[in-house]
């Protein structure tokens, strides 16, 4: 069990590593969570004074890294909580689905950027399942550890993130056709 | 295993977390149907495609220099403003890491007041007793004024408001001629 220090001196060298090692990862993880590059910042700062205070309770039983983006993934939900920043319904879907694509605009580029329009138009809770499933790569049983709630709530989270992802892409461009993964009828 | 069941069970086959007689099941089904192999096949370039997405997004964010020296400005200024190891928590994480120790503790610190409160006599009736030349000593606790009755023979000859100091008051009956009732 790796034993971290208290001394304030020892503390700040610590924290200058873990911005190094660690800070353009987590600041993108904060950006991607709330959708906006100022508040991904202030969200970066109180994660970094949030664990210099809470340093005692790290018992190095999992990386920096997951430890921090714990604290941060804690204080996005706080702040979203505060905020009642639900941003998806259907109006913004209809808005935001333009239903006649031409075939040629269907590019790589082009879709990568719909979808990555889409996902930070996904409400907090769905853009957050998301963001730790496909960007921080985590398995169903770490996304429940780490945002407090069941296996099944996770689940069903991902999987109206995934229905809500079909409704905000046009047809075009959608990867998850009704045939896909979502809707099996039995055998 | 049908294809609702495999649907169902699809994140965790992609995670390989399934485990046992769910695995085999899985596996058995997904080897004999071919909707299913396309299902995980779309999930699969799904996921790519968001994992790209995220990405590309994401990318060009990095942490500047102006950000990091505030941040360690501020982790300084609050390392040296408050105590590094809090008491509080800390005897909170005991209580919570021992919560049998913790209960024992409460049932024995219950019981004792308990008792205490069964065999020591009831502190807020004043006592009351009178020496031979004519001076009274009350005990009254936890008042700061006592009203006393000197009592003559049954009845009441005077009444004596005093101060009380140290829970206790002396003072000498002092009867009027008129206070005597007939």
């Amino acid at each position: 069990m790796a034993e971290v220090p208290l001394n304030p001196d020892a503390l700040r060298v610590d924290l200058a590593a873990w911005l190094q090692a660690h800070g353009n990862r987590l600041l993108r993880s904060a950006y991607l969570l709330c959708g906006d590059a100022t508040e991904a910042e202030d969200l970066m700062q109180e994660t970094f004074l949030q664990a210099v205070k809470s340093v005692h309770r790290f018992r190095g039983e999992s990386a920096i890294y997951t430890w921090l983006h714990g604290i941060l993934v804690n204080l996005n939900r706080r702040r979203w909580r505060k905020q009642k920043r639900f941003v998806f319904d259907e109006e913004l879907v209809q808005q935001t689905a333009s239903p006649n694509v031409q075939e040629s605009e269907i590019d790589r580029e082009f879709q990568t950027n719909r979808l990555s329009q889409a996902i930070l138009t996904l409400s907090a809770e769905h853009r957050e399942v998301i963001v730790l499933r496909y960007y921080e790569d985590l398995k169903l049983h770490q996304i429940a550890a780490q945002t407090g709630v069941s296996l099944g709530t996770v689940k069903s989270r991902l999987h109206y993130a995934m229905q809500c992802l079909e409704k905000l892409l046009p047809e075009e461009l959608n990867l998850f056709t009704a045939k896909g993964t979502h809707d099996q009828s039995p055998r | 295993m049908n294809c609702k069941e495999f649907t169902h069970d699809l994140p965790e086959y992609l995670d390989r977390t399934l485990r046992g007689r769910r695995l085999a099941a899985a596996q058995e089904h997904f080897d004999h149907c071919p909707e299913c192999r396309l299902a995980v096949q779309r999930e699969q370039a799904a996921s790519r495609a968001i994992r790209h997405a995220l990405d590309r997004a994401a990318g060009p964010l990095s942490v500047s220099t102006e950000l990091t020296e505030q941040i360690m400005a501020a982790a300084a200024s609050q390392t040296n403003s408050t105590p590094t190891r809090p008491s509080a928590p800390h005897a909170w994480a005991w209580l919570t890491a021992h919560p049998f120790r913790s209960m024992a503790a409460g049932f024995v610190i219950v019981g004792a007041l308990l008792l205490r409160r069964k065999f020591s006599p009831p502190s807020s009736e004043p006592s009351f007793a009178a020496t031979d030349r004519g001076s009274y000593v009350v005990d009254v606790p936890f008042q700061t004024e006592a009203h006393v009755f000197a009592l003559r023979d049954g009845t009441v000859v005077d009444t004596v408001v005093t101060t009380v100091t140290e829970s206790r008051a002396n003072f000498t009956s002092s009867p009027k001629p008129d206070s005597s009732p007939p």
